[in-house]
C-alpha cells in the first residue's frame, strides 16, 4: 500500500533522479538490478490478465504483439481482457476488496487514468509503488512531460507506469469544413452557418468533459480558478462564460443539440458518415492514421486549439490482489522501452505519442521514431495541463443539469 | 417424486437471484436509494423507459398476433423459417443495422441519394433518437416479434383448435375475425409469460437502448447504466440504487399491464361471443398483417446492411453500395476454430443442457403439484424466471459479491452457473406452455397399461415433447451466446467468447468490427437453431402425425 505522500515536486525531481541515474549508474543501482532479476525470475511462466479498452482493433493487435515479445523475452503469457469499459474493472476489484479477496484478484494489470486511477488510489486498490522502480522508467520523460507523474492532477506515486502521451485536437473533414475554426469563441458563428455539422460526447465521457474543460479554460474571465479546487471558486461566476457559449451554440450543433454521441469513437462514426465535419480527439495522430486505414476521407486535417490544448498521459496500473505482479511489472517495463514506444508511436500500428525523453534515445531510435509518424508531428501547439480533478465532477454534474436532463 | 424434481432450479437458480436483492439494497445503502430520485432528469427517463418497453411489446404482440393470423390454415413455412435469423441476430447488433437503416445518413437515404432526394450531404432531420424512445420501441418489436411469433405458433396449430376455426370460415367468418376470436385468446393465454419477460427485457437492457434510445436524458436503463459506470464508489452506489429502482418500476408497470389485460379480457370474452362475421378487428388484424410482413422485410433489410457492412471497408455517404471491400481474411481471423470459438461452444452447450434439464425437472414438478391444488402458478413461474426480474447490469455484480463471500468458485464454474440461470429461466418459459398442454389421456394409458410413471414418462411423453423440448435447446443455446456481463464479470474476464469480442468492439464504434462479430455470433446461434429443430424431423420423418399433437 501506498504509505508516502509526494508533492508532485518531489516526484518529478525523483524522476528526473532516475532518469539521469540511467545515464550514470551509481552504486545502489546495483541492488535495483538484483531487484529486477529476482521480479523477473518470479515473472517467468506467470499468465498476465491485462483488462484493457478493447475498441479499437490496432491497438489490440499492438497489444497482442506487445505480449508475443514479453513470452519471447521473459517466458511471461499476457491474455488481453477486452473491456468496454474500465469502470467494470474497477468495480470488480473493489467488490473483490469488500469481500477480503486479498490474493489471487482477477486481475493483473489495468489500463487506466484520471478519474478511475484516482478512485481506485482513494480505495487503496493498487499495488505498489512499482512504477518508478522497473529499469525502463529511466527513460520516462518525467521534466518535459509532467504529466507522466502527474495523472489529472493526482500524484501517480509508482502506482502507475506511463504508457502514451495524449492531447486534446480536432478532425476535420478539410473538404466540407476548411474553415473549421480554432478558436473556441468562433464556433458559435462558424456553426450557424454550418447547422448540424459539429457536436461533442456527451459527458461524462471523458472527450465530452475535456471540451467543457477546454471551452472553460478558453472562454472563463478567472481561467486560474479551475486550478484550484471547485470548493474555494465561485462556480457560477467562473463557469458564466462556458454556459452562454454553450446556450449560444446547442441549437445548430447535430440533431440541434437534443442528442449527442454516446463515446468518442460514435462521433466519429458520424465524421465518417459525413453527418458532422469535424470531431474530437485525444491523440493527434489519430486523425491520420484513420486515414491511413481508409475510414476517413484523406482531405482530413488535424488542428490544435488556439491557446494550447489539454493535454494528459495514459498508464498501466497493478490492483492490490494481482496473483501476477511480477509479470505484470515486466510487461509494463517492456511497454516503456524503446522498441516498444517507438511501434507504438508508427501510425502503421497504432500512432500513440511516447512519453519518453527523445534526448534519451540514440541517433537510430530517434530516427526510427520520426520514421514511425512519417515525420509528422504528435505535438499541436502548447499543452494546458488538466484542471483539477473536482472541477470534472462540477462540470459534468452542471452540464447534465442544464442539458441532459 | 413429489416436489424433489423442482429443488436443483430452486437451488441454483430462484434462490441466488433472490439473494441478490437485499444484497443490493445493503450495497447501495438507504441514502443512495434516496438520491436517485434527485438525479437530473430522473422522472423523464422512467418515462422514456415505460414507454419505450411497454409500446414495443404491445407492437410486436399486436404484429406477431396479425402475422399468425395471415397465416391461419395455410402454410406457414416461410415464417417458421424467417424467424431464427432474426432470433439469432443479437439485440445490439439489430439495433447498429436498424440505427444504419433509418439513420440520416444510412442506407434507405444513400438508395434514394442524390438521384431522388438531391442531397449530396446527408440531411439534418433523424428518425432514430427521439426524444421519447418511438424509434427504441420499433426496435424493441422487431427483436420481440420473432420470439412471440414462435412461441405461439404451437398454440394456433393446436388440433382441438383447427375443426372450431373451420367451422366459423364456413359459418362466414371472414378469416381475421375468425382468428380473433377463436384462436387469439388461446395464443394470449400462452404468451402470458413471453410478454411479461419481454416487457422485463425492454426496460432493463441497454444494448438496444444506447444505440436507439434518446440520450438528454437517456431511458433509465442506460441512465443507471452510466451510473454504475462511475469509478468512485458513491457514484457507483448510486447506479446500483438506480437500477434497484428500474426493478421497482418494471414491477409497478407489470401489475397496470396485467390490470389493463383482465379488463381487455373481459371485454373481448364478450365481444367474441357476439356473433358478428365481420368485425373491425378482423379488418384491422388484416391491415397489421400487411404491416407485419413490412416490418419483416425491414429486419431483412438491416441484417442485409450488417452483412454488407462485415465486408465493407469504405462506405461513406452518399454510396448506396460499399466503395472498397476488406479482405475475406477477417472470417479466419475471428477464427471459426479460434478460442472465442471453442469457449463459446463449450459455455453454450453446457448451460443450455443444465439449463434445459433443470426447467424440464421443474414444470415436471409443477405440473404435478398443480394437479393437486390448480393453483400457485403465479407463484411457480415467479420462482422460474427470478433472474430474468433483475437487470443484468446489477444483478450480475451481486452474484459476484455472493461468490466472493462464500463459495470462490473458479471463473469457468461461475460463468456457467451465470449462464445456468438464464438458460434455466428461458427453458421453463418455452417448456411450461407446451408441457401443461400436454394431453394428460396419453399418460393414463400408459399407466392403464402397467408402465411405471418413469416409463410413461420417457417413453411416451417425451417423446411426443420432443419438439418443443428441442426448441428450448435452442433458445437457451442462442442465450448463452449471447450473455455478456455473465460471462466478462463472472468469468472474470478468463473466458473469451465473440459477445465478448462483439461488445467490446462495438464500444470502440467501428460498424464493421460490430457487424462482423456480430455475424460470427450469428452463425454459432443460427448453427445451433437449424440442428436443434432438425433432429425432430430426422427422427419423426416416418411420424408426420406425432407434430400435430404437440406444438
Amino acid at each position: 500500500m501506498p504509505s508516502k505522500q509526494f508533492s508532485p515536486i518531489q516526484v518529478a525531481v525523483l524522476g528526473f533522479a532516475l532518469s539521469l541515474m540511467s545515464l550514470a549508474p551509481p552504486a545502489s543501482a546495483q541492488s535495483a538490478d538484483q531487484d529486477w532479476s529476482q521480479t523477473l525470475t518470479a515473472a517467468a511462466g506467470q499468465t498476465v490478465f491485462f483488462n484493457a479498452w478493447g475498441g479499437d482493433e490496432r491497438i489490440n493487435a499492438y497489444i497482442a504483439w506487445a505480449g508475443d515479445r514479453v513470452k519471447e523475452d521473459h517466458g511471461v503469457t499476457v491474455r488481453h481482457v477486452k473491456l468496454s469499459d474500465t469502470a467494470e474493472a474497477v468495480n470488480r476489484v473493489r467488490l473483490e476488496k469488500q469481500a477480503g479477496k486479498t490474493s489471487k484478484g482477477s486481475i493483473d494489470l489495468l489500463w487506466i487514468n484520471g478519474e478511475n486511477f484516482a478512485a481506485m488510489k482513494a480505495g487503496e486498490l493498487l499495488f505498489g509503488p512499482w512504477a518508478e522502480q522497473v529499469p525502463a522508467f529511466g527513460k520516462v520523460d518525467v521534466v518535459g512531460k509532467p504529466t507522466t507523474v502527474l495523472d489529472f492532477q493526482t500524484p501517480t506515486e509508482g502506482l502507475e507506469a506511463p504508457w502514451g502521451m495524449a492531447q486534446f485536437n480536432v478532425i476535420v473533414d478539410d473538404e466540407n469544413a476548411p474553415d473549421f475554426p480554432t478558436d473556441l469563441g468562433a464556433l458559435i458563428e462558424w456553426s450557424a452557418v454550418n447547422p448540424g455539422r459539429f457536436t461533442y460526447p456527451q459527458p461524462p465521457n471523458f472527450l465530452g468533459t475535456t471540451f467543457l474543460k477546454q471551452a472553460a479554460l478558453a472562454l472563463s474571465s478567472h481561467p486560474d480558478a479551475l486550478y484550484e479546487p471547485v470548493e474555494t471558486a465561485d462556480f457560477e461566476r467562473v463557469t458564466e462564460s462556458l454556459w452562454a457559449f454553450l446556450d449560444a451554440l446547442h441549437p445548430n450543433l447535430w440533431q440541434r443539440g437534443r442528442n449527442f454521441p454516446a463515446s468518442g469513437p460514435a462521433a466519429q462514426q458520424l465524421l465518417s458518415d459525413g453527418e458532422t465535419a469535424a470531431t474530437l480527439s485525444f491523440f493527434p495522430l489519430e486523425g491520420p492514421a484513420l486515414v491511413t486505414a481508409d475510414t476517413l476521407n484523406a482531405a482530413t486535417v488535424v488542428k490544435g486549439f488556439d491557446g494550447g490544448s489539454i493535454g494528459n498521459t495514459h498508464f498501466v496500473a497493478i490492483p492490490f490482489n494481482s496473483s501476477a505482479s511480477a509479470g505484470a511489472q515486466v510487461f509494463a517495463n517492456f511497454l516503456m522501452t524503446p522498441e516498444a514506444q517507438i511501434r507504438k508511436q508508427s501510425l502503421d500500428a497504432w500512432g500513440d505519442a511516447t512519453v519518453l525523453n527523445e534526448a534519451s534515445l540514440s541517433d537510430a531510435q530517434r530516427a526510427a521514431l520520426l520514421d514511425a509518424t512519417n515525420g509528422l508531428s504528435v505535438s499541436i501547439g502548447p499543452v494546458l495541463p488538466e484542471p483539477h480533478p473536482s472541477w470534472t465532477d462540477a462540470l459534468e454534474a452542471a452540464w447534465t443539469q442544464r442539458y441532459g436532463s | 417424486m413429489g416436489l424433489i424434481p423442482a429443488l436443483p432450479m430452486v437451488a441454483l437458480v430462484s434462490v441466488p437471484a433472490a439473494l441478490a436483492l437485499p444484497v443490493l439494497v445493503v450495497l447501495s445503502g438507504p441514502e443512495a436509494l434516496v438520491q436517485a430520485f434527485a438525479l437530473p432528469g430522473y422522472a423523464k427517463a422512467a418515462g422514456i423507459a415505460v414507454i419505450s418497453a411497454g409500446l414495443g411489446t404491445v407492437l410486436a404482440l399486436v404484429l406477431a398476433v396479425a402475422l399468425l393470423s395471415g397465416v391461419a390454415g395455410r402454410s406457414d413455412r416461410w415464417l417458421r423459417l424467417s424467424m431464427p435469423p432474426l432470433l439469432a441476430t443479437p439485440h445490439a447488433a439489430m439495433a447498429v443495422g436498424l440505427a444504419f437503416l433509418i439513420a440520416p445518413s444510412g442506407w434507405l437515404i444513400r438508395l434514394l441519394s442524390p438521384w431522388a432526394t438531391g442531397l449530396d450531404r446527408p440531411p439534418l432531420f433523424s428518425m432514430v433518437q427521439d426524444p421519447w424512445g418511438l424509434s427504441l420501441a420499433v426496435g424493441l418489436a422487431i427483436k420481440e416479434l420473432p420470439f412471440f411469433v414462435l412461441l405461439a405458433l404451437s398454440a394456433t396449430r393446436r388440433d382441438s383448435l383447427q375443426p372450431a376455426f373451420r367451422a366459423a370460415i364456413s359459418l362466414g367468418y371472414d378469416r381475421h375475425t375468425a382468428f380473433a376470436k377463436i384462436i387469439a385468446p388461446h395464443l394470449l393465454k400462452a404468451l402470458n409469460l413471453p410478454i411479461v419477460i419481454a416487457f422485463i427485457y425492454g426496460i432493463s437492457a441497454v444494448d438496444m437502448a444506447s444505440v436507439l434510445g434518446p440520450t438528454t436524458p437517456p431511458p433509465l436503463s442506460v441512465l443507471a447504466l452510466n451510473q454504475v459506470s462511475d469509478p468512485s464508489a458513491e457514484g457507483w452506489r448510486l447506479g446500483l440504487a438506480l437500477s434497484l429502482h428500474l426493478t421497482v418500476l418494471t414491477f409497478a408497470a407489470l401489475l397496470i399491464l396485467g390490470g389493463l389485460v383482465a379488463t381487455m379480457r373481459a371485454v373481448a370474452g364478450r365481444w367474441a361471443s357476439n356473433g358478428n362475421r365481420r368485425s373491425l378487428v378482423g379488418t384491422a388484424l388484416a391491415a397489421a398483417s400487411l404491416v407485419g410482413r413490412g416490418t419483416l422485410v425491414f429486419a431483412v433489410l438491416a441484417l442485409l446492411s450488417l452483412l454488407l457492412w462485415a465486408f465493407a471497408q469504405r462506405w461513406r455517404f452518399p454510396a448506396p453500395w460499399p466503395q472498397s471491400w476488406t479482405g475475406l481474411d477477417w472470417v479466419w481471423a475471428r477464427g471459426l476454430m479460434s478460442v472465442e470459438s471453442l469457449n463459446t461452444l463449450w459455455l453454450a452447450l453446457a448451460s443450455a443442457l443444465i439449463g434445459l434439464l433443470l426447467a424440464l425437472a421443474f414444470v415436471l414438478a409443477e405440473r404435478q403439484a398443480r394437479t393437486v391444488t390448480t393453483r400457485g402458478a403465479m407463484a411457480w413461474s415467479g420462482l422460474a424466471v427470478l433472474p430474468l426480474l433483475i437487470p443484468q447490469m446489477t444483478l450480475i455484480p451481486a452474484l459476484l459479491l455472493i461468490d466472493l463471500n462464500g463459495l470462490r468458485l473458479p471463473p469457468w464454474m461461475l460463468a456457467l452457473w451465470g449462464h445456468v440461470m438464464f438458460t434455466a429461466a428461458y427453458g421453463y418459459l418455452t417448456l411450461r406452455g407446451p408441457i401443461m398442454a400436454l394431453d394428460p389421456r396419453y399418460r393414463q394409458v400408459a399407466l392403464a397399461l402397467g408402465r411405471p410413471r418413469w416409463q410413461a414418462l420417457l417413453l411416451v411423453e417425451l417423446p411426443i415433447l420432443l419438439r418443443p423440448i428441442m426448441a428450448s435447446l435452442a433458445i437457451g443455446l442462442s442465450v448463452s451466446v449471447a450473455a455478456y456481463l455473465s460471462t466478462l464479470t463472472l468469468g472474470q474476464g478468463r473466458i473469451e467468447t465473440f459477445t465478448i469480442e462483439a461488445v467490446s468492439a462495438a464500444s470502440g464504434g467501428s460498424r464493421r468490427t460490430a457487424a462482423q462479430f456480430a455475424l460470427a455470433q450469428a452463425f454459432w446461434a443460427l448453427l445451433f437453431f437449424f440442428s436443434a429443430l432438425s433432429v425432430p424431423d430426422l427422427l419423426y420423418r416416418r411420424r408426420r402425425g406425432l407434430a400435430a399433437h404437440v406444438a
